[in-house]
């Protein structure tokens, strides 16, 4: 009987391991084969056409610069705001903290497209800062940049605001985590606050924060939904990806999106490899060997007046209201206003009553049929990335190869999106497998991709923290067979990752839009649907589906606030 | 002997390193039998192996004459209690109690009687439907007991089941656990590195040390003739003085860090009279109770002046610190009444030349893990 | 050398009350244990001193001065964590010059001071190992050297000992001792073993319920217990329900079988009430015959030898279960019959407690 079980557990596991290098390791990493293989065709467009030459290279180096240079000063600015940020979640103890904790993980359920629209009313019309200051304009335009490094402010902003949760988050459970004896040593030997963060919890906590901030990199070097409706005539290399896609100039689109799988890997794997196993790096002393520790002290002790504590908090609570809330409010007073008619024009044809629900051609039946799409490819790609997460996380815990193992799964999460999904079309349809063709099919495929990771690292959150291992040791000395184990103890103990990490996985999908937009064939989600409506200048339109989608991210928000603090 | 469990030869390692060095011991039914160690001997490693949690790299284990290396933990029968007790914390107490009984399928009129005994037995009945992290440190201690009991398994493994509980309530609990061990007629192996504990719960005490279990006995038997110093220092309160042996005949020893502390010894047995080289080095070992205040001034009796350093209350009496005179040895003596001397002043002390216990050298630094 | 005063500290958190108006002085260069079970409010009071709480009500004075509104960071203390503490990114002598750096002292001076203070507390080598490399006793070592090299006279301690062995625990609480005494400091050790506050303190301050019930050296706590709970949680008695009989000024413990003259009643009892008579395993002594007073012929169930120290299992005349522990180098049998004498000094007599034996002896 127990031959029995080793045996199928055996099965199982390499199954389980076939379908991981399957659905989630080759979409990421297929497109790299496309270089060799189709080298004359890249040739061909990018590199020597006959007509236009070298223009399509040029045109590459353009969007990668650009996309380096606002990825990069994102992830520095997030660094600077995440910092604080993160120390006064996680030590601060004030009352609206919860809500406060609530917004600023809001970006990771919000679909980005939505989002991305919202910022755009609040900022560029007089819906909404605008408005708010008097003006007849928003406070800025969508062509306003910063001067020297030549990036559009409102784009930045977009950006920041959705990757700053990528390094508050792990930063703020870093800091939790850390004994409250190692900082309570600090102060009693003499350290003041800011002496004690730069000194003690800095050090402990540096590969989190270096880690978070190469996925925000990563993951503005990603950003496809919001960055196609706020970047204006500017132009990033992964939307690039999706345009270039849809002109047909699939080697370009291809060779473009395996430089950024390339250089996303050469960014993350090592760093990740590097990050020391046991969570901190050791500072040399150099201010105390140049004697220039007391004058920084002396500065320290200034800023770890309570009166800098106050402003402290006063600025995370005006930069959240800022950048997260106020595009929510803008974007619902919006929706008020053009309920049954453009305010402005004061045309019936310019209200959301009758271009979602009254016009002919209206976008009401497609707004309908992209939710259909959206929550049956979100439910089924969450549903079958559960079934293979469950065991895959046991493989990782269990064998020496699972840290190389999960260091992979981190793939899908950094590179991005539309070189995933110009990847997986490639993967499933003409290039190799030849079997599922752009549609519902290939959006749910290619979604399982970044769900199994994103269930993954929410249960082995749970897995790790908990004493799951020992109780399932304790419950067969017990008696409890293979399944019985299953069922009674380690499913019910791992509940809360399950479930966390379904429904992430299910708001990714929902608001995925750069790998969705090259696999979707005909069938729109609704925040690739958001785009196509901007676009097109259905305002009033998309107000309506941001704040559908808004609805449901708040909605999703709250089931896992529910969940975590059971 | 009827042995109830055998172990014989088993050897474990974790990356290339031995955590377990052949370890062989048997143990009688209804024997209550402790591994005694300091952190990181490999105690809890061999209880895992027992319980089939973990399995050995070599060896056999038998229980009841049966061998179980290859049978896994569910079909061994054996009740584990782990250190930190992992309750089931999704389930009630009742449940958590249940649980071994549900997953044999026991007929559940049954399971219910049985569940209810165990309840009854550990004081918990009216906490049945409490959370286990609702309870206090004792009570899921005693959930985690009613559990590993409610399997029915003749054989229980503790695994430091008091380490987890305040100083006197673990004191308490001790009596309770041998008792309910006792009444219920189980064999048990009980893991600890806590000295008073063991001996008070043991039949017989494995002491055990880095992979290795050193020696196997009764307390009596181990403190009477402990095999060598780790075993003498770890179950004593016990001096320990490095030194130079002047006379080999005699007996004269003289201290290594304190060149006029000297004294002589008389070992009775032969082991110990081959360590005594003229020019060697021994560790030599006096009991802390051994100590006298003015000893006679006979020739079987080591008589030195000191000065007292402190003098400490504790239950069984005061513990003296004495520095000898002309150096820096510090000797500990217990005595069961306060004595009229106090700190600062100068005493003759002594101890039988029969009571000091030598050993090799080389076994210093077996109980230096302290860091003293 | 500093005193600390603690007047009237109170401090709740939510509904649970964990100091109730405590006052305590500590003087100078003494070595203070508070005692007590978990929950009773000890390391919160430790806390407060150290300023890591704010109490509610109250103030604590060190030196005389009021330490309110002045942050951990200015109040000059030591502070030994339970969990050792040692910052683990820095090497040992890094953690224990981290103070004087932190104070703003010059780098080669910080170095200096903290090689000296390893150097004190008898650490000679591995100063540029990490915390993680060294075993727990070393490590608590060096963070006392950490918590001293500010030159802190007041050393507070929080269950200083609770994560080692117990073999090396023995070993660290002379060492502790020896620490304190050495250095001249004033010392506030929490802890909840009664063995190690017996055998460290001058001075025992017993807590519980957010409540001090009894302060005094370990020889006055052990053998005159001024409650019923202080005589069971400090260290162990026989507790047996009797009848007081008061005549001529001198209590008499009668269980019907038996009577004992008791010398230590600290609450008085009216003659004929319910009482509770606590014997020590320590206050036995063996007794030729029963011509003496207070003593009681009584069967030894159990007998076992440890050192020099006899533990006795042994019943009375009414079938009463008792421990017992006489220093004797002869052996009694079990099975055998003996008599045993309780010096009248150490019988304690109290009254029957209202709320219920039990709930007097519960720790929480």
């Amino acid at each position: 009987m127990a031959s029995l079980y080793r045996k199928g557990g055996l099965i199982l596991k390499i199954a389980i391991l076939i379908a991981t290098a399957v659905f989630v390791l080759m979409p990421s990493v297929f497109l790299i084969s496309f270089i060799p293989v189709n080298w004359d065709e890249i040739r061909y467009e990018i590199f020597d056409n006959p007509i236009v030459g070298d223009t399509g290279w040029k045109l590459i180096q353009s969007v990668l610069i650009f996309s380096f240079k606002l990825s990069i000063l994102t992830a520095l600015i997030d660094v600077c705001l995440g910092i604080p940020l993160a120390y006064i979640l996680a030590y601060g103890r004030f009352p609206g903290k919860s809500i406060l904790d609530t917004l600023v993980s809001l970006p990771l359920v919000m679909p980005t497209s939505g989002f991305g629209f919202a910022t755009l009313i609040s900022w560029t019309t007089n819906l909404g800062l605008g408005g708010l200051f008097g003006l007849k304009t928003g406070v800025i335009d969508i062509t306003s940049k910063i001067p020297v490094v030549d990036i559009p402010i409102l784009l930045l902003l977009v950006h920041v605001t959705l990757t700053l949760p990528y390094v508050v988050k792990p930063l703020q459970a870093r800091f939790i985590d850390i004994k409250p004896s190692l900082l309570e040593a600090s102060r009693i030997l003499g350290a003041n606050p800011f002496t004690s963060f730069r000194k003690v919890i800095l050090p402990l906590s540096l590969p989190a924060l270096l880690s978070g901030s190469i996925m925000a990199l990563a993951r503005s070097l990603g950003e496809t939904g919001a960055t196609m409706i706020v970047s204006g005539t500017y132009i990033t290399a992964a939307v690039a990806i999706v345009r270039w896609e849809f002109e047909f100039k699939i080697a370009t689109a291809s060779f473009l999106g395996a430089l950024l799988i390339l250089s996303t890997w050469a960014i993350v794997l090592p760093l990740e490899m590097m990050l020391s196993r046991k969570g901190w790096v050791s500072l040399p002393k150099i201010l105390a060997r140049l004697d220039l520790e007391r004058r920084v002290i002396v500065l320290e002790e200034v800023l770890s007046s309570s009166l800098s504590s106050i402003i402290g908090k006063a600025f995370v609570v005006i930069l959240l209201l800022i950048l997260v809330v106020l595009p929510i409010f803008s974007t619902s007073y919006s929706a008020f206003l053009y309920w049954g008619k453009d305010p402005f024009t004061g045309k019936m044809e310019g209200g959301i009553l009758y271009q979602i629900f009254m016009s002919p051609a209206g976008y009401g039946s497609l707004l309908s049929r992209a939710i259909l799409t959206s929550f049956i490819v979100a439910g089924l790609s969450t549903f079958l990335s559960v079934c293979i997460s469950i065991p895959l996380v046991y493989i990782i815990e269990e064998y020496g190869f699972g840290r190389v193992l999960r260091t992979l799964l981190k793939i899908p999460l950094v590179i991005p999106t539309s070189a995933l999904g110009i990847s997986s079309m490639l993967l499933w349809g003409p290039r190799l497998f030849n079997i599922v063709t752009p549609g519902v099919w290939l959006i749910t495929l290619t979604h399982m991709t970044f769900s199994v990771p994103v269930i993954v690292e929410s249960i082995i959150a749970v897995f790790e923290g908990s004493d799951i291992r020992d109780c399932e040791d304790v419950a067969r000395t017990l008696g409890a067979k293979p399944m019985e184990l299953a069922e009674l103890i380690s499913i019910p103990m791992l509940k809360r990752g399950i479930l966390t990490g379904a429904i992430l996985s299910f708001t990714h999908s929902l608001g995925e839009t750069g790998a969705t937009f090259i696999v979707m064939g005909g069938d729109y989600t609704v925040s690739t649907l958001v785009v196509t409506m901007v676009e097109s200048l259905a305002i009033p339109a998309a107000l309506f589906s941001t704040l559908i989608l808004i609805v449901f991210s708040l909605v999703f928000m709250g089931i896992v606030k529910v969940i975590a603090g059971e | 002997m009827n042995s109830f469990l055998k172990i014989s030869n088993i050897w474990k390692y974790y990356s290339g390193r031995p955590v377990l060095k052949d370890i062989s011991f048997e143990v009688s039914r209804g024997e209550y039998f402790v591994v005694l160690g300091p952190t990181g001997a490999g105690k809890t490693t061999l209880l895992k192996i027992l319980a089939g949690i973990v399995s050995p790299d070599k060896g056999e284990i038998y229980i009841d004459g049966k061998p179980m290396v290859n049978v896994p933990p569910e079909e061994r029968g054996v009740g584990y209690f782990p250190q930190f007790f992992n309750l089931f914390n999704h389930m009630t107490v009742w449940d958590n109690v249940c649980f071994p009984l549900l997953v044999k399928g026991i007929d559940i009129v049954e399971a219910e009687k049985i569940c209810k005994e165990m309840l009854s037995l550990m004081h918990l009945l009216d906490r049945a439907d409490s959370y286990p992290y609702e309870l206090s440190g004792g009570m899921r201690q005693r959930v985690a007991l009613a559990r590993a009991l409610a399997t029915g398994a003749e054989l229980l493994l503790l695994d430091e089941p008091l380490s987890q509980l305040d100083a006197k309530l673990s004191v308490e609990l001790r009596e309770e656990l041998k008792s309910i061990a006792r009444s219920l007629g189980r064999t048990v192996v009980h893991v600890t590195n806590n000295v008073e504990e063991a001996v008070e719960l043991a039949d017989r005490i494995a002491v055990m040390n880095n992979g290795y279990i050193i020696q196997v006995g009764s307390y009596d038997e181990l403190r009477r003739k402990p095999k060598n110093l780790f075993v003498e220092y770890f179950l004593s309160d016990v001096n320990v003085f490095r030194a130079y042996v002047l006379d080999p005949h005699d007996g004269l020893l003289r201290s290594s860090s304190d060149v006029c502390f000297k004294f002589r010894v008389k070992p009775l047995c032969e082991d110990a009279s081959s360590l005594l080289r003229s020019g060697g080095e021994v560790i030599v070992c006096v009991d802390s109770d051994v100590i006298v205040l003015d000893p006679p001034s006979d020739s079987g009796w080591n008589v030195f002046d000191a000065i007292v350093e402190e003098v400490l209350f504790h239950r069984g009496g005061y513990t003296y610190i004495l520095k000898t005179c002309c150096g820096a040895t510090k000797i500990m003596m217990k005595v069961m009444d306060e004595m009229e001397v106090g700190i600062g002043c100068k005493v003759k002390v002594g101890f039988k030349t029969s009571d000091a216990r030598i050993y090799d050298v080389s076994e210093y630094d077996s109980i230096l893990y302290h860091g003293g | 050398m500093p005193s600390v005063d603690i007047v009237n500290v109170s401090k709740s958190f939510g509904y649970i009350e964990a100091l109730n108006r405590v006052n305590l002085t500590v003087e100078n260069g003494s070595y203070v244990c508070l005692l007590g079970p978990s929950g009773c409010g000890k390391t919160t009071l430790l806390r407060i001193i150290a300023g890591f709480i704010k109490p509610d009500e109250g103030d604590v004075y060190i030196d005389g001065k009021s330490m309110k509104g002045i942050p951990p960071e200015r109040r000059g203390i030591g502070f030994v964590f339970q969990d050792i503490a040692l910052f683990p990114h820095m090497r040992l002598v890094d953690n224990v010059s981290f103070g004087p750096e932190v104070k703003g002292w010059c780098y080669k001076d910080s170095l200096k001071t903290a090689i000296e203070n390893l150097e004190r507390i008898g650490i000679h080598m591995g100063r540029d190992a990490y915390p993680n490399e060294v075993s727990g006793g070393i490590a608590q070592l060096v963070s006392i050297a950490r918590a001293l090299a500010v030159r802190s006279r007041l050393l507070l301690l929080d269950e200083p000992l609770g994560a080692l062995d117990p073999k090396i625990r023995v070993y660290m609480k002379y060492k502790l001792r020896e620490i304190v005494k050495g250095f001249g400091l004033t010392a506030i050790h929490v802890t909840h073993d009664q063995d190690e506050a017996l055998s460290i303190a001058d001075k025992i301050v017993v807590m519980r319920r957010g409540r001090i019930l009894q302060t005094g050296p370990p020889k006055e706590l052990y053998w005159a217990p001024r409650s019923l709970f202080v005589a069971y949680f400090v260290g162990e008695a026989n507790i047996v329900e009797v009848v007081a009989r008061c005549s001529g000024g001198s209590y008499i413990a009668d269980s019907g079988e038996y009577k004992l003259i008791c010398g230590w009643v600290p609450a008085p009892i009216e003659d004929g009430k319910r009482a509770i008579l606590a014997i020590r395993p320590e206050a036995f002594k063996i007794a030729n015959q029963d011509m003496d007073r207070n003593t009681i012929k009584v069967e030894v169930s159990s007998a076992r030898r440890i050192g020099r120290m006899l533990y006795l299992g042994i019943v009375l005349p009414d079938g009463v279960h008792m421990k017992a522990k006489i220093w004797s180098n002869t052996n009694v049998e079990p099975g055998s019959r003996i008599y045993v004498k309780v010096p009248e000094s150490r019988c304690f007599l109290y009254p029957y407690p209202k709320a219920g034996l039990t709930e007097e002896l519960s720790p929480v």
